[in-house]
């Protein structure tokens, strides 16, 4: 069991371990062109030079600051605004179908605008992440406390849970699998909105040495800050889905063998 | 006659949803401690008038007494089980008992709470199974669950609105056994709503017929406990109340 467990660990890495070797063996050999696909190889060492001289430690930080500022403020403020329409009913019919309207607009096409308004900035890229985040936040959050079982409110109310207990106690975990939805579709948009607004306007943070790489051909730090993408994007998804994994080990699909 | 103060009064209760007058003036008058059964076609207004009982709903007109109080709103001494089991899902078993108390109770510590709750598990016939999640339970666990939740706090009232409707035959037995323990010990009234006359009839002191939003017929069942299945005077009062029902 154990060792077939271990052996299965290790099958999902030998596809892109063979993809490098091959990469990596192409590459240095121009049998491909390596000023367009620079080998693995040189890529670890320009990641290894950007951040002996802090200058990639300097970017990510940026980024990272942009994403989480971004996604704390948009993720709030949705989840606030899913979390009253959905408990008073009259507030829903109020704000809603208002905010369904606006959502309609993609974010990114707003970008000339934010611009315009806000400048090239830290606020401008905040401020487009925090909406791109915000729409997923607040329809899951919505959605999750609308849909929480009746029969369970019910009940609750029959053993005397009012206002907070029954908030905390049934409405909030009933509506959690949904908001973690939510979530990890917002982690997703929050990557893309930050790539695509650091690549298009901004003088720092990843996208920006990406598009500064580009001026000089530097393809090694182009292909590198995909990479890191890719990765940060991986680690906030694995962070959501442990999260998720605490949070709902009460649901079935969670269940684990002791 | 009843004393002051110990039973449940009902005194024309009407409720009416719209312009469908669900129940009429129903007068009902139950002693402490007795076992009533109700039994009524499908729609005659047999949860309604539960969820009256339970403080759920308000009734249009009339009075409901309980122990010399008017019950009104939720009231802990009143607990209700469901057809379905109404498990948070997201609480271990025992947690799920607990929530019966730690509302009503503000005096008890947290260790008081959980040892009066796994004690009411072991009654359900539950012990061991405290830390577990309610999805790994069958139909008939999780309703003993929910049994040991009403129970915990020793209601005046039980509200038993057809409990065992999704349950296999079997299971049922045992369910009908557990339910009469415990009402001998904790000597609560019971009120049980089911579509199964011969249940009806085996469990209860008096059998109430529910038809056009009025007790159309009040039984009283003086058959010695424990009750055969296929006791001659069950087979014979089932009868009775299936006619009654029916030719109609
Ligand atoms: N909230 C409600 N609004 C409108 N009509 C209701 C409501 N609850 C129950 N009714 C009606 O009252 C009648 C009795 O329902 P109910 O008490 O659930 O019957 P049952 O005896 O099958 O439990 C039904 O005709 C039902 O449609
Ligand atoms: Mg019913």
């Amino acid at each position: 069991m154990n060792k077939r467990f271990r052996f299965e660990g290790i099958q999902q890495w030998v596809l892109p371990v063979f993809l490098i070797i091959i990469w990596q063996i192409c590459s240095s050999n121009e049998i491909i062109n390596s000023r367009l696909f620079p080998p693995p190889s040189t890529i670890l060492d320009t990641g290894v030079k950007l951040f002996q001289s802090g200058e990639l430690y300097y970017h990510l930080g940026i980024s990272a600051y942009r994403a989480i500022v971004g996604i704390l403020i948009g993720g709030g403020i949705g989840f606030i605004f899913g979390l009253v329409n959905g408990l008073f009913p009259f507030a829903g019919k109020f704000f809603d179908t208002t905010i369904q309207m606006v959502r309609n607009v993609p974010h990114l096409a707003l970008i000339p605008l934010v611009i315009i308004w806000l400048g090239i900035g830290e606020t401008a890229k905040i401020f487009l992440v925090a909406l791109g985040v915000f729409f997923p936040i607040y329809v899951n959050t919505y959605h999750g406390i609308r849909t929480v079982d009746r029969g369970l409110i019910e009940m609750g109310r029959v053993y005397g849970l009012s206002g907070w207990e029954l908030f905390k106690k049934v409405i909030l975990p009933g509506a959690l699998p949904s908001i973690f939805v939510g979530l990890r579709y917002s982690l997703g948009l929050m990557w893309l909105t930050l790539i695509v607004a650091e690549t298009i306007a901004t003088d720092s943070g990843i996208g920006y040495m990406a598009m500064n790489a580009r001026e000089f051909m530097k393809t090694d730090v182009i292909i590198l800050c995909i990479i890191i993408y890719a990765l940060l994007g991986k680690l906030a998804d694995t962070l959501a889905k442990l999260i998720e994994e605490k949070t709902l080990k009460w649901h079935p699909s969670y269940a684990k063998q002791k | 006659m009843v004393q002051e103060g110990a039973g449940l009064h009902v005194s024309k209760i009407s409720k009416s949803f719209g312009h469908v007058h669900v129940l009429k003036q129903l007068d009902l008058i139950v002693q402490k401690g007795e076992f009533l059964s109700i039994v009524g076609r499908s729609g005659c207004g047999k949860s309604t008038f539960l969820r009256l009982l339970a403080g759920l709903d308000e009734s249009t007109t009339g009075e409901i007494m309980l122990g010399g109080k008017a019950i009104k709103g939720i009231n802990p001494e009143v607990r209700v089980m469901f057809q379905e089991s109404r498990l948070l899902p997201w609480l271990t078993v025992v947690e799920n008992v607990e929530i019966g108390l730690s509302h009503s109770d503000n005096s008890k510590s947290k260790s008081e709470i959980r040892a009066l709750a796994t004690e009411m598990l072991e009654k359900v016939g539950l012990a061991g199974r405290e830390d577990e999640w309610p999805h790994v339970l069958s139909g008939g666990q999780k309703q003993r669950v929910s049994l040991a939740r009403a129970l915990i706090s020793k209601p005046k009232l039980l509200l038993l609105d057809e409990p065992l409707g999704a349950l296999d035959a079997f299971t049922r037995l045992e369910m009908h056994q557990l339910i009469l323990n415990l009402w001998k010990e904790h000597q609560f009234t019971a009120f049980l709503v089911t579509h199964d006359v011969g249940e009806a009839i085996s469990l209860a002191d008096r059998v109430l017929l529910l038809e056009n939003g009025n007790i159309a017929m009040d039984l009283n069942v003086s058959i010695e406990r424990p009750r055969e299945r296929d006791n001659t005077q069950v087979t014979e009062l089932e009868k009775k109340v299936l006619n009654r029902v029916m030719n109609f």
